[in-house]
């Protein structure tokens, strides 16, 4: 089992990283290759492959039923793939049984031993694999402190908070120093509020520790704000994977394109091509350029996608320079307090929503007038829908 | 919304305002009576204990006395026959709790065959009428040739008081949160660590409670016993002798204190229980 200075030992290695030939195979904490899960008939996983970087914080996101949870589950062992094999530092531990691999889980519900103290919750895992009793001892109280749960060692679980439990059971997974933490759904019991301040807590935690954290939600503001990478997820394939940044300009399916955000999707025909972009011809009226992936072929049938806040809109008729427009009927505008969200109709009936800051909003307008909504070619992206 | 201030009408009758009283408390009268019931032979019992006896079967109150509780062995056999008794429930307690925590453990967390075979032998135990089980039984240790007496007795009552003990212990378990185990081999326990450490603890009151229970069976078992104890005595059976010849009060006494003694253990459990239950983690919704 390894124990703390192994960070210290990979941060110098990071700093000579160059002279290392393996470097990038090294920086690979967990690999899965060709993972699937099947139960009975039903396969819920199809063949993944994910590579998980050392100290990134890798969030897996999609909705309920898409494969993730079980993704974690055989990662962390109580699960074994049915097809594939996982690659814990190198080596295979498809089969290995959970307190043999060097991962901690953060469970949703966080399954803190409610018949021990914060501190002998927090200390089952260092006394479990044989750690020395001072030592024992100096790990908890300073992953307690970590957590700013020091005042609470002595309470038991019951006694303690939502918000409090979940920091305890942070503490009694990291307190392990695992090659990665895994953490499943572990905010989605928290008020709203009290989810908002944990996911920056949890950012900052693991800026500190730089333990790599794989973590699991259906939340995409979570996983926005808190992620290196986010690998989406949808019926049991890995849709995208990429920076959150990524993710949200340039989704490559519109499951992707429709999970992340809100976002305008309008069918539309390629009709010429450039670079780094496309010409598009929407259908039911309307055209310009968009941001595309390279490799569109002329005709290609594409859906055009416009997040309401990165589009205008205007009384007057006429194109932007660098993008398109098109034209819809003003069908309803709500105040949503940083907001104007206004509700647009187009003439084959498919609503397009544009987002505007109090600022901007259009005076003078009123349902039912014509209006004309333009895009800037660089805050647009086409999506392919094969 | 209808009405939120109801107008009271000026005058209600009596008779009106006591059915009114009557029809909201009726549960109440149910429960007390039906409470009144079950403690009228417990009542009994107590009452004639400290009653002042004349003659061999009094059941009639001649005046308090504490004489039965003073000397509460004076009566011949029942000293050995109590004994006896307290001795054998101990020991089939110790054997049979652990062996039905293990069944029940097993009948919860794992797949096997046979499973609902073996659900479906433990309840027959306890549903099959026990002249017929005792009768089986003395039946087969005849053919046996086993020697009738402590060590057929000590046989047969573990044999039902497993299955109690499985029924009480497998119902706790049910509601035992798994992940609670996975989480403990999560942070590298093994599975007799994670048992010993994190179900047993958890589990304990139920075991005591199923303990509690098994021990009172076979304190209390009559009808079992009577076919396979032999040469052998038991309270109950002692109990049973003496009834056909005289009833001394000193029988209600080891009644009265058998019964105070359970009451208190009850009680204890109960009030350990609850205090775990507090130190529960108070379940948070579940979202998936």
């Amino acid at each position: 089992m390894r124990v703390i200075p192994r960070q210290a030992s990979k941060a110098a290695q990071h700093h000579n990283g160059f002279t290392k030939m393996n470097r990038l195979e090294d920086d690979i904490v967990i690999r899965l290759e060709g993972v699937s899960k099947r139960y009975g008939d039903k396969e819920v996983l199809h063949a993944v492959d994910l590579d998980v970087r050392r100290g990134e914080f890798l969030t897996l996101l999609g909705p309920s039923g898409c494969g993730k949870t079980t993704t974690l589950k055989m990662i962390a062992g109580f699960e074994t793939p049915t097809t594939g094999r996982i690659v814990l530092d190198g080596v295979d531990v498809s089969e290995t049984p959970p307190y043999k691999r060097h991962l901690n889980t953060v469970f949703q519900q966080y399954a803190l031993f409610p018949h021990m103290s914060v501190y002998d919750n927090v200390a089952f895992g260092p006394r479990t694999t044989g750690v020395s009793r001072p030592q024992v001892h100096e790990r908890v109280v300073a992953t307690l402190a970590m957590v700013n749960m020091s005042d609470f060692a002595p309470k038991k679980p019951g006694q303690l908070s939502g918000g409090q439990q979940q920091r305890v059971a942070l503490a009694r997974a990291l307190v392990n120093n695992p090659s990665a933490l895994l953490l499943d759904e572990p905010l989605s019991a928290l008020d709203v509020k009290l989810r908002r301040q944990m996911q920056f807590e949890l950012k900052r935690i693991q800026t500190e520790v730089q333990t790599t954290f794989i973590f699991v939600t259906h939340d995409q503001d979570e996983a926005l704000t808190m992620s290196t990478r986010i690998a989406v997820m949808n019926e049991g394939r890995i849709d995208m994977l990429g920076a959150p940044e990524e993710i949200y300009k340039r989704p490559n399916t519109p499951f992707v394109a429709g999970f992340i955000g809100s976002a305008n999707l309008i069918p539309a025909r390629v009709s010429g091509q450039g670079a780094g972009e496309v010409r598009l011809e929407l259908e039911g009226g309307g055209g310009g350029a968009a941001a595309s992936p390279a490799g569109l072929p002329l005709g290609a049938r594409v859906l055009l996608m416009l997040r309401p806040e990165q589009i205008s809109l205007t009384a007057e008729a006429g194109s932007a320079c660098s993008g398109g427009s098109f034209s819809a009927r003003l069908a309803s505008v709500d105040f949503q307090g940083s907001i104007f969200r206004y509700a647009l109709r187009r003439d084959d009936g498919r609503e397009v929503v544009v987002t505007l800051l109090p600022q901007y909003q259009l005076t003078g307008v009123a349902p039912g007038d014509q209006l004309t909504v333009r895009w800037d070619s660089a805050h647009s992206w086409v999506v392919s829908t094969d | 919304m209808a009405t939120l201030s109801r107008p009271l009408p000026a005058a209600v009758s009596l008779p009106t305002r006591l059915v009114d009283f009557l029809g909201r408390h009726v549960i109440t009268f149910v429960a007390l009576l039906s409470l009144v019931y079950l403690l009228a032979p417990i009542g009994m019992m107590i009452a004639l204990s400290l009653n002042q006896t004349n003659g061999k079967f009094d059941f009639t109150w001649h005046g308090f006395s504490t004489a039965a509780w003073a000397n509460p062995f004076a009566v011949d056999g029942l000293l050995p026959a109590l004994k006896l008794s307290a001795v054998l429930a101990g020991t089939v307690t110790v054997i049979a709790t652990p062996i039905g925590t293990a069944m029940a453990y097993a009948l919860v967390r794992y797949k096997f065959r046979g499973q609902t075979l073996l659900d479906l032998v433990l309840l027959l135990t306890i549903s099959t009428p026990e002249v017929i089980l005792g009768s089986a039984m003395l039946d087969m240790f005849l053919n046996l040739r086993a020697p009738m007496g402590p060590f057929t007795l000590i046989l047969a009552h573990v044999m039902f008081d497993i299955a109690f003990v499985v029924i009480m212990v497998k119902s706790r378990l049910r509601g035992f949160d798994i992940t609670l185990e996975h989480a403990a081999m999560d942070l590298g326990a093994r599975g007799w660590r994670v048992f010993y450490k994190i179900t047993l603890p958890l589990i304990l009151p139920s075991i005591v409670t199923a303990g509690i229970l098994a021990f009172m069976l076979s304190l209390d078992d009559f009808i079992v016993s009577m076919f396979v104890s032999g040469q052998t005595v038991t309270f109950p059976l002692f109990v049973w002798g003496e009834a056909r010849v005289a009833m001394p009060p000193q029988i209600y006494v080891i009644g009265t204190s058998i019964f105070l003694i359970l009451a208190a253990l009850m009680t204890g459990s109960l009030l350990l229980d609850r205090s775990r239950g507090r130190a529960q983690v108070s379940p948070v919704k579940a979202e998936s």
